[in-house]
């Protein structure tokens, strides 16, 4: 028998957290978790440990297994009783079993589709998204100066085959996978630190003092470590019993390649990039998730079955996941999900916001809820401009703020908001939601009203002839706006076909051009754009996810040449001026601050600029991700924000997900 | 006749090489290449890579270089090793997903071929036998029916039918419960029921054209002498169609077998997306849009070298159907 202690020492999940301090979001976001419950929910959560093994209880599945040998008891299982996470139900304590059937795309298309509800991460997002809380690691400490971190893990933890998960699998991810830069992503941006004095970066390092701590130091100051690992690197860790005997650097490249070959791939760096990054599709591979599949990814369908060792249990003991099957049906089309939604056939689906009334009407015959979860979007339907178009005198005008007013108060935004989006996307400009972090006043109502005679006089103004109906450039020559969008999008056109309408009446000749993704993604990286309607602005928090908001780096329409140009250190691209120079500064400053009142005052200036700039016009709000949840399903939160740092569905925390009759599931 | 066939194959040769050129050179036309699509791919997903890891990418699925050296390297690689490559969407050789989806293909593409001869084979002789009868009205207007309604229409109405009467749509070729279980006899019959939606409806599209030209076939051959000299020596009319203007009549019907053999694999791909079928049509449209080179190009040479074997079929069989053409054929041969 492991040590598990007789008189276990009840160290909550609350107190970890309070200990370690450092909240993070000051500001505070929409919705507050979204445990729908209240009170009678807490009264159940508040529960601070397992107090003895008997309480431990297993899925009916696993006793079997237990009773016939198959296994060891729960109690031997599950890391020591103080170290086992309580996680807290959402609505209801649940019961064991049941199939949820899960919709996804194939695993070559939509490998995040299973990937993220079923994510185990080092550190996860808190539930109102202001922190990230311990989730594999039990907790951890920081020195002052933010150069040493050290992550304490869970004693007796296990991986999915019983094998012991200690620092030495951390350790192993870092040296010989992240390190040599295995499955294809350069060292991530959270293991560097910048010297405030030169700029330049060094790299972490890692120590394993003993089996349940790491420590990871930095040259120099490293804030928002932590936020950045639950981003960038969310599994820190990997089953080194079982990579030693894949990699070629335990056991040669020629068997390696074997193994590679035998697996259906051609070379190590395909393989690798599977099994160290895509990893979660091999049955063999032990994982910590609550699920994992019995049999590798197929084209039709695949069992996931639960984690006999799994490391939660819900507040009595219970261990997680309270659902004990998934079964991953591969779609085509997204209509197949709606259809087989509609039928009762999907226990938990998720829909774009176009499905939304046709869910709703089927609500009643197809047994289930739908759900609206928000995003972290600046809004639902806008435009953005490639600020350097290959045209100089667009150029001018895209730079030119009369210009784009123009275009925004143009176009009728309460009828939009009805046709596009039946009128939850507010008709208002793109800004940060209300109740998000860094909210602005004002900001949404900025240049939001319709009005054509304003807009009018704007392009009077700037001096662009009105002959015809039709505007032209100040010396007579064509003036013509290219609207660019991907023709996979859902929706794609009638919006566009709204925008032309609008600007041509102010006498803004306009084109509208559907192209396939690969086309619009080499378009869009080459700067060949003009306006798009593609890609959206948003995010939670400027330092975590700074891509749309700031030219970092290529692939956002407006700023991608900006982005270019950082990234490669101004040996291509084009170098920013005024205001959006101005950003990569704040940016840069940003990240040399320590304290986190401080890194906010900078993410809130550059967010200011954004208010004042307006370098994308936005015309409805964001408009809520949907869930169409069985009826039979509970402890999914009725309100949430869905991003992909919160990992999607995965924020829900699937593992407590449970079917109130799991026989008629 | 060997002596034609094997010349036939010979000129056959030169013919694929030249459409695998073209093919090839076709599909990288389009401007961006499978990374910038890939890099959308995850971008969409929130991922993002970096220049440098672009490149990298870009350098390990051979991207950076010209078309034609990619090409010379990929057909190199064919000839010499019968390797067709590697699908970068799959991260799989080329065959291992083709393979992975030939089964459903076939069993699809068979069924409904199969469908379609039993049902317009006898229709078309039907309606000769009877012209102008009530019968031959009814089945050429539910045949003309079935030709222009668009399939995927017609898919959509079959499934909206079985999601009302028997309460399943009937997607895909599987019941959740039984894919990827053992084969059994409930799984069979699961299958069977899967089957006749893709297979009525992928069917009904060639049946007309098959009906209008047994018809036409039959009428015109009925009237030939030899026919009326059997009839008038007190032949069984049974006998005398089976083996006089029936045989002659099928003649069109198998010289273009051949070419249906491409369609087993294209011919419903909008069909298969409708009804979440597992086959071969979406993949192949899926490498083409995402530019994924290899498969795609895998693919349509795979349908041209189909394409000349079928044509190849079809003259053999004709000539093995059809004395007269093989006697002037091995004439000139």
């Amino acid at each position: 028998m492991r040590g598990h202690r007789p008189s276990a020492l009840t160290i909550t999940r609350r107190t970890t957290l309070a200990t370690m301090g450092l909240v993070l979001f000051t500001a505070c976001t929409a919705s507050s978790g979204g445990s729908g419950g209240g009170a009678d929910v807490d009264a159940i959560n508040d529960v601070t440990a397992i107090d003895s093994a008997e309480n431990l209880k297993e899925s009916p599945m696993l006793a079997e297994r237990v009773s016939s040998g198959d296994l060891p008891p729960v109690a031997e299982r599950m890391p020591v009783l103080e170290d086992i996470m309580i996680e807290p139900v959402a609505e209801q304590i649940g019961v064991h079993g049941g199939t949820w059937n899960f919709p996804t795309r194939s695993a070559q298309e939509g490998p995040w589709d299973i990937g993220k509800p079923t994510e185990e991460a080092l550190f996860r997002f808190s539930q109102d998204g202001d922190t990230v809380e311990p989730n594999v690691a039990k907790g951890y400490e920081v020195n002052d100066d933010l150069t040493e971190y050290t992550i304490t893990l869970r004693q007796g933890m296990k991986w999915s085959d019983g094998h012991p998960f200690t620092s030495a699998d951390v350790l192993f991810w870092w040296e010989h996978i992240m390190v040599p830069e295995l499955f294809g992503r350069s060292v991530y941006d959270a293991f560097w630190s910048t010297d405030p004095e030169t700029g330049e970066r060094a790299m972490a390092t890692f120590a394993a003092p003993d089996e349940t701590t790491v420590t990871v130091t930095f040259e120099h100051p490293r804030p928002m470590f932590l936020e950045r690992v639950a981003i960038d690197a969310k599994w820190l860790f990997a089953p080194a019993h079982w990579m030693e005997t894949v990699l070629d650097e335990f056991i040669g490249e020629e068997a390696a390649l074997a193994i590679a070959e035998e697996r259906g791939f051609q070379d190590l760096a395909a393989w690798y990039e599977s099994a160290c990054y895509y990893y979660w599709f091999w049955s063999d591979r032990p994982t910590l998730r609550a699920w994992w599949p019995v049999e590798d990814a197929g084209p039709e369908q695949v069992t996931w079955e639960r984690n006999p060792y799994y490391f939660k249990t819900d507040p009595e003991g219970n261990q997680l996941p309270y659902i004990d099957n998934l079964s991953l049906e591969v779609y085509q089309d997204p209509s197949h999900v709606e259809l087989q939604t509609l039928n009762g056939h999907f226990d938990i689906s998720p829909f774009e916001f176009s499905s939304f009334t046709l869910l709703q009407e089927n609500a009643a015959q197809g047994d289930y809820r739908v759900l609206q979860w928000n995003t972290a979007d600046w809004y639902s339907n806008g435009i953005q401009f490639n600020m350097e178009p290959q045209n100089p005198q667009l150029r001018e005008l895209f730079h030119d703020a009369r210009f784009r007013e123009a275009l925004s108060v143009a176009v009728d935004r309460e009828a939009l908001s009805e046709q596009l989006t039946l009128g939850l996307g507010a008709p208002q400009q793109g800004s940060i939601s209300e109740g998000m972090s860094f909210h602005q006043e004002g900001w949404a109502e900025q240049w939001a009203e319709y009005d054509v005679e304003r807009a009018t006089a704007l392009l009077d103004e700037i001096g662009l002839p009105l002959t015809g109906g039709v505007r032209t450039f100040a010396d007579g020559s064509e003036l013509r706006l290219e609207i660019t969008q991907e023709s996979e999008a859902p929706q794609a056109g009638p919006f566009e076909e709204l925008l032309k309408h609008y600007y041509e009446a102010i006498g803004i000749q306009t084109d509208i051009q559907l192209v396939d993704r690969g086309l619009y993604g080499e378009l869009n990286e080459s700067g060949g754009l003009q306006g798009t309607t593609t890609q959206g602005m948003g995010g939670i928090h400027p330092m975590l996810r700074p891509d749309t908001i700031v030219p970092l780096r290529a692939g956002t329409p407006w700023h991608t040449q900006y982005g270019t140009w950082y990234a490669s250190e101004g040996a291509e691209g084009i170098e920013p001026e005024g205001d959006i120079a101005e950003l990569i500064d704040v940016y840069r400053q940003m990240s040399a601050q320590l304290e986190r009142a401080d890194i906010d005052a900078h993410a809130e200036q550059i967010i200011q600029l954004h208010q004042k700039n307006q370098w994308s016009i936005g015309y409805t709000g964001p408009t809520p991700r949907l869930y169409a949840v069985s009826n039979n399903v509970a402890n999914v939160p009725a309100e949430a924000v869905f991003a992909d740092e919160y990992r999607d569905l995965g924020h829900g925390h699937p593992a407590q997900f449970t079917f109130i009759d799991p026989d008629a599931s | 006749m060997l002596k034609y066939i094997f010349r036939r194959i010979l000129v056959m040769i030169p013919v694929v090489l030249a459409i695998t050129v073209i093919v090839f050179w076709i599909i990288q036309l389009p401007p961006g290449d499978y990374a910038d699509t890939h890099v959308r791919q995850l971008q969409a997903e929130g991922e993002s890579l970096s220049l440098a890891d672009q490149e990298r990418l870009r350098e390990r699925y051979g991207l950076d270089q010209p078309w034609y050296q990619q090409y010379l390297t990929w057909m190199w690689g064919i000839l010499t090793q019968g390797d067709l490559g590697y699908s970068f969407a799959y991260n799989r050789p080329v065959t291992a997903v083709i393979d992975q989806y030939m089964a459903t293909t076939l069993i699809v593409a068979g069924a409904s071929m199969l469908f379609t001869y039993l049902v317009a084979i006898p229709i078309g002789v039907y309606s000769a036998v009877k012209q102008y009868s009530l019968g031959d009205y009814v089945f050429t207007t539910i045949g003309f029916l079935g030709m222009a309604t668009p399939n995927f229409l017609l898919a959509i109405i079959l499934m909206y039918l079985s999601y009302v009467w028997f309460g399943d749509p009937m997607v895909g070729l599987q019941s959740p419960e039984h894919a990827g279980g053992e084969w059994s006899l409930a799984r069979v019959l699961d299958l069977l029921k899967h089957l006749v939606i893709p297979v009525v409806v992928i069917g009904t599209a060639s049946t007309c054209e098959l009906i209008r030209v047994m018809r036409g076939q039959m009428l015109e051959e009925m009237a030939k002498p030899d026919v009326v000299t059997a009839r008038a020596k007190g032949v069984k009319e049974s006998r005398i169609l089976r083996k006089y203007p029936f045989r002659a009549a099928v003649n069109p019907v198998v010289s273009t077998l051949g070419w249906s053999l491409t369609g087993i694999f294209t011919g419903s791909t909008i069909t298969a997306i409708v009804l979440n079928l597992p086959t071969q049509g979406p993949v192949m449209l899926d490498a083409l849009l995402a530019q994924d080179m290899y498969l795609a190009g895998a693919w349509l040479g795979f349908m041209a070298i189909l394409t000349v074997i079928g044509t190849l079929i079809s003259d053999i069989l004709l000539a093995w159907l059809d004395p007269r053409i093989r006697d002037e054929r091995i004439a000139r041969s």
